[in-house]
């Protein structure tokens, strides 16, 4: 074996040497701390393979875990041929598949994406013998789950000689998982550097400051290094700045920053150069980060929609980054949690939390069936229940019996169909499956697609932009803030839409999985999407919105993928069918959906409006060129062709022989601007007929109740009840509510908020006490609201806003599952008692 | 029995081995799909002529090839023997020639084993007619021999026979000759018949102890175990995927023929396919359930050279 062994064995790896592992055939669940030397027990198999004259693979759920193995593996074993594969899966990606590399590594992503045109890369999928999967407790992750669960079994079916070799540093049903993946165990808790774990309390968060900077001081006395987590940008910008005021060098990393600026960080902390860095949970996964001391600052985590308690799994999987081998003894993990959280010591204790198959998702299980018919793996009803709903890790935690449901329901959806032949019945994929397959869309992506192209006659540039941000793929999804209303305003009553003219009932209506916090802030992907084809840059945009312009290039590419969906889902629809249902190839020029499909994705991509969209056809405009160019005046191939050069040369920062390079391509350039289809200069027949901007309100309300804080009040959780004190939490952090009560029995309430320090007596956790005490006022507000008339989306914000949220629901009665429906029984009492 | 070895450009040969026969070309698409993994079970892949002329570069398995001269052609209707005079070629109906140069040419550019062109000889074949084929077959493997060019391409000599006289008559005539093999044909009309072909094979191997044997066409599980012990080196067949497209899950135990077995009661095989396949899979018509089936079987028939060498007694 050509991998070196360390001098001395780690006792884990000695232990599983003595198991037979090096010449064993089996599959291997291996669940060990980080530290313990899970890695270099992937590199023998990897290596034993490499000398066999097949080839191994390398599976992490992040690119950048699978980049930092790319150049540590490339560092320390030459022998190897690596290659890497990442990213989403293109016409051009395909072309760049592994060929005589030894060591594939992939992210899970792009590994699918191979997988479901397994036939093409069947020559290197037979060749492999082994695959790692790193962190393989990602199965239970909502999001990357589903597409890992599905292409195990895929490629073992694919491929029966492949074993697999799973890691994981936190995974409690591993024997659940070993016996899905027929693999061998083996457990162990040993780490090389002992992690002591301790709690501090603090009584209000306030307190948490001067806990955070005597733990830090502490070790930065002793020479070591802290790792900080917390949980949001905003709060590791805001504790890093904190702790430069106290002249600690430190610095912040999350995945608002840009990749650049991320591994900048990063590195500064590995070459030793930070004392302190402070992120949020980007860096938790497995990403090498050596740290004397972990603190992990926020007990409570943000899910994207709501705050919850911090997972046990997630806990075990910062605090393993306490401790770095060679420097410290031990390793520290503080954990701040408030006097009153009774459940502290299960952080220490308790096992993580199962990972539970994330098929159970109906959006995922539905996107799984018909990748496999799409590949051509199952062919029919009873082949999906044989091939792929048998070999799940859903089906063995419970899943449901039979697939009937969800194939019907992708038949109606227009994605498969059934045929008959030879009295048997086939699944095949239709036209549209095939491109929710290909591109890897939820089914209710193209559903959505499809029903905006049938019920919109004419779609406007913008309706076509809001679809696309619409759907789930369009991430990362912004949140809303009630007061970004008045600052969309301009872009939402001057823009010419049909869907913004539409009620926003229409948009909520059971069967498009769209529900009101999503549709919120794909309102507000769209419009800020716009505006950077109106001339804003990306990163004024996203200091005008609080957002991150890392987070608004993301959403430009991922919403630049679905509308590369829509316009070939467009272009579909639009061609006549056969008496097979089949579309029919066709010649024609673009319908007027797909022409602005295209236009606004090309719009989006280079951030320039209708009118310039011709210098997208010049070879060597990018979007940077394209957008220095409009801002300069220049909008058309022609108008680049009459400058001079000298113009051209300072506005582009070219040199002038580039500069007449550029302007004899745009002399080839045939475009004649309006297109038909594409420009739509907008037309005063589309605006919507009105005399005032509207005011995006909810209508009168009383002056000492914000609804702002009202709505927020609604997502708040009673941790603890007495007379006297109510403890809160559900936001950020948990606050602390005192009541004092009169002899008339009217009540005053306290709360240790900063909100309230500044003067607002009624902050959203004094508005919440105030609900959990029946106060009468406020649920009369919140009755007012039930009864909110609909209007067209463009008006209604205000009121969508209100109403987003599980909570809403639960008080309006239309999802009793959730604590707040005592509210609606009481309230119910009360009309019933009047 | 003793144990052979053939070296050839790509790789060495263990005998006693099965050859899985594979295809090029569109006809049998659930050769694509087998054909990546046969390396995993093969030490040697057998393409016939017809084929192989349809194999592009990049498929070429990385493997040790041995392609045959398709005779087989001579039993098509329509096929016609042409005795050229110093060899015999083989004219069909669609006017398509096959011919030892042409063979030869091909076999010295793709092949590491090559076996001369030989004309089948069915049972019950006039005998007459049996001896001018068996005849033009040794005349087109002395041709072969003289004109070989590449000194590495291992030249098997085709042998026609149908009883063990015949088989001792061409192997008095070949057995001197400084050809690296023998592969004997015609064999496949007869696997109901083991008894025969171990009696040709016997023979053969009373005049000929130690230079490996091949038979054409071969590829029953218990048949394959009799026919190692027996004496021959390689068999090769393309029975393996045939039987998977009708469904047949090939079990050892199971006589000369390949039964339906229901899978739900097959318990005892290791191969990979069965550890993957859950019950009920290889039942399916489709092409995955019927490729998963494909790599059951082949897994079954590699198997039986390593059970016949657990089984001989030495």
């Amino acid at each position: 074996m050509n991998v070196p062994m360390q001098p001395k064995l780690f006792p884990p790896q000695a232990e599983l040497l003595k198991h037979g592992y090096l010449q064993s055939e089996d599959n291997w669940l291996i669940c060990a701390p980080t530290g313990a030397g899970k890695t270099r027990m992937a590199e023998w198999a990897v290596d034993r393979v490499v000398q066999s004259d097949y080839r191994a693979a390398y599976l992490a759920p992040l690119r950048a875990i699978v980049e930092e193995r790319l150049a540590d593996w490339t560092d320390r074993f030459p022998h190897w041929q690596l290659g890497l594969f990442t990213g989403r899966a293109t016409k051009k990606a395909a072309r760049a598949a592994p060929k005589d590399e030894t060591v594939l590594l992939f992210t899970a992503e792009k590994l699918a994406s191979y997988l479901n045109n397994w036939k093409r890369h069947l020559r290197w999928i037979a060749d492999l013998d082994v695959v790692v999967i790193d962190e393989i407790h990602v199965l239970g992750d909502p999001n990357r789950g589903a597409p890992l669960e599905a292409l195990i079994g895929r490629l073992q079916r694919i491929n029966p000689f492949l074993r697999i070799i799973g890691l994981s540093g936190t995974l409690s049903n591993h024997q659940e998982i070993a016996d899905w993946l027929r693999a061998r165990t083996f457990v162990t808790d040993w780490r090389p550097i002992p992690v002591e774990h301790r709690i501090r309390r603090f009584k209000r968060p306030a307190d948490k400051v001067e806990i955070l900077l005597e733990e830090v001081g502490g070790t930065l006395a002793e020479d070591g290094r802290v790792l900080v987590f917390v949980n949001s940008r905003r709060r590791a910008e805001a504790i890093a700045a904190e702790l430069r005021k106290q002249g600690i060098v430190v610095d912040f990393n999350h995945a608002g920053l840009s990749q650049k600026q991320r591994a900048r960080s990063q590195d500064a902390l590995k070459a030793g150069e930070l004392q302190v860095m402070v992120a949020t949970s980007t860096l938790e996964m497995g990403v090498n980060f050596p740290a004397r001391k972990v603190i992990i600052h926020d007990a409570y985590t943000f899910d994207g929609e709501r705050f919850g308690p911090l997972s046990i799994g997630r806990y075990r999987q910062f605090a393993g980054r306490a401790g770095r081998a060679g420097y410290d003894r031990q390793g520290e993990s503080v954990l701040l949690l408030p006097v009153w959280h009774r459940e502290g010591e299960r952080y220490l204790t308790a096992e993580p939390e199962p990972a539970r198959s994330a098929l159970f998702s109906t959006d995922n299980l539905l996107r799984e069936i018909l990748v496999e018919i799409a590949g051509r793996l199952s062919i029919s009803r009873e082949h999906l229940e044989v091939n792929f709903a048998s070999r799940t890790l859903w089906r063995a935690q419970g899943g449901r019996q039979s697939l009937g449901a969800y194939v019907s329901h992708l038949i109606q959806a227009e994605l498969l169909r059934e045929t008959e032949k030879a009295e048997h019945t086939y699944l095949s994929t239709t036209a549209l499956g095939r491109i929710a397959a290909q591109m890897a869309l939820s089914p209710y992506t193209i559903g959505l697609l499809v029903d905006v192209y049938r019920s919109v006659d004419a779609p406007t540039l913008f309706d076509i932009l809001l679809t696309a941000c619409l759907a789930r793929e369009a991430t990362p999804k912004l949140g809303f803030a009630f007061q970004e209303i008045d600052q969309m305003a301009d872009v939402l009553l001057d823009t010419p839409s049909a869907l913004l003219d539409r009620k926003a009932d229409w948009f909520l209506a059971p069967g498009r999985g769209i529900q009101e916090k999503p549709l919120l802030s794909a309102v507000k992907c769209a419009v800020l999407l716009f505006q950077h084809t109106q001339g804003d840059s990306i990163e004024q945009l996203a200091a005008d919105y609080d957002t991150y312009p890392a987070d608004l290039r993301l959403l430009r590419e991922h919403v630049g993928w679905v509308l590369d969906a829509a316009e070939r889902v467009f272009g579909l629809l639009a061609r006549p069918k056969t008496d097979d249902g089949e579309e029919r190839p066709h010649d024609a020029a673009p319908s007027l959906q797909q022409a602005n499909a295209r236009s606004i994705k090309l719009m989006v991509q280079y951030g320039i409006p209708t009118d310039a969209l011709g210098l997208t056809k010049v070879p060597g405009i990018g979007p940077k060129r394209a957008q220095a160019l409009v801002v300069a005046g220049i909008r058309t191939p022609a108008e680049l062709r009459d400058a001079t050069p000298e113009a051209l040369a300072e506005i582009l920062r070219l040199k002038p022989g580039t500069v007449s390079g550029l302007q004899k391509d745009a002399r080839d350039v045939d475009w004649t601007g309006d297109n038909s289809a594409q420009a739509q200069p907008p037309s005063s027949d589309r605006l919507p007929e009105r005399s005032n901007k509207q005011r995006l309100r909810t209508g009168p309300w009383p002056e000492d109740i914000d609804p702002y804080r009202l709505r927020r009040a609604l997502e708040l959780n009673i941790d603890h009840a007495s007379v006297e004190v109510l403890r809160i939490s559900g936001g950020a952090e948990p606050h602390r509510i005192d009541v004092a009560e009169d002899g008339l029995r009217r009540r005053t309430y306290t709360c240790d908020c900063a909100d309230f320090k500044k003067g607002t007596p009624n902050c959203k956790h004094v508005l919440r006490a105030r609900l959990e005490h029946h106060d009468q006022t406020l649920l009369d507000l919140l009755r007012r609201w039930q009864d909110l008339k609909p209007q067209a989306l463009r008006y209604s914000l205000g009121e969508l806003w209100i109403r987003s949220g599980r909570t809403f629901d639960a008080f309006h009665g239309r999802d009793i599952d959730y604590q707040g429906s005592r509210f609606l029984k009481h309230t119910q009492t009360k009309r019933h008692n009047r | 029995m003793t144990t052979r070895r053939l070296e050839t450009r790509h790789g060495t040969i263990e005998f006693p081995t099965f050859m899985p026969v594979t295809t090029f070309g569109a006809k049998y698409p659930l050769d694509d799909l087998v054909r990546p993994y046969l390396r995993r079970f093969a030490q040697c892949v057998m393409v016939s002529y017809h084929y192989a002329k349809q194999m592009k570069r990049h498929e070429r398995p990385n493997l040790p090839l041995f392609i045959d001269s398709g005779g087989f052609a001579s039993l098509f209707e329509g096929s016609e023997i042409v005795d050229e005079g110093g060899y015999a070629s083989i004219r069909t109906k669609e006017g398509d020639v096959i011919s030892p140069p042409d063979v030869l040419a091909f076999q010295e550019e793709h092949a590491d084993i090559g076996a001369t062109l030989d004309f089948v000889i069915p049972p019950g074949m006039d005998k007459a007619e049996a001896r001018y084929r068996q005849d033009l077959s040794f005349k087109n493997a002395a041709w072969a021999l003289k004109n070989r060019k590449r000194t590495d391409l291992r030249l098997f000599a085709s042998i026609q026979a149908w009883d063990s006289d015949s088989a001792a008559n061409a192997m008095t005539k070949l057995a001197d000759s400084p050809f690296d093999g023998f592969a004997l044909g015609g064999m496949v009309p007869r696997v109901r018949n083991p008894d025969t072909i171990l009696d040709i094979v016997r023979a053969i191997r009373q005049l000929e102890p130690n230079k490996p044997l091949h038979v054409f066409g071969a590829g029953h599980p218990s048949l394959l175990e009799r026919l190692f012990v027996g004496g021959v080196d390689s068999t090769d067949s393309s029975n393996f995927v045939r039987a998977a497209v009708d469904r047949n899950y090939f079990d050892r135990s199971v006589g000369s023929r390949p039964e339906i077995v229901d899978p739900y009661n097959v318990t005892g095989c290791t191969c990979p396919a069965c550890n993957v396949f859950k019950t009920g899979f290889f039942q399916l018509r489709g092409e995955s359930n019927a490729f998963g089936l494909a790599l059951h079987n082949l897994a079954t028939l590699s198997r039986a050279a390593t059970n016949a060498c657990a089984a001989k007694v030495y």
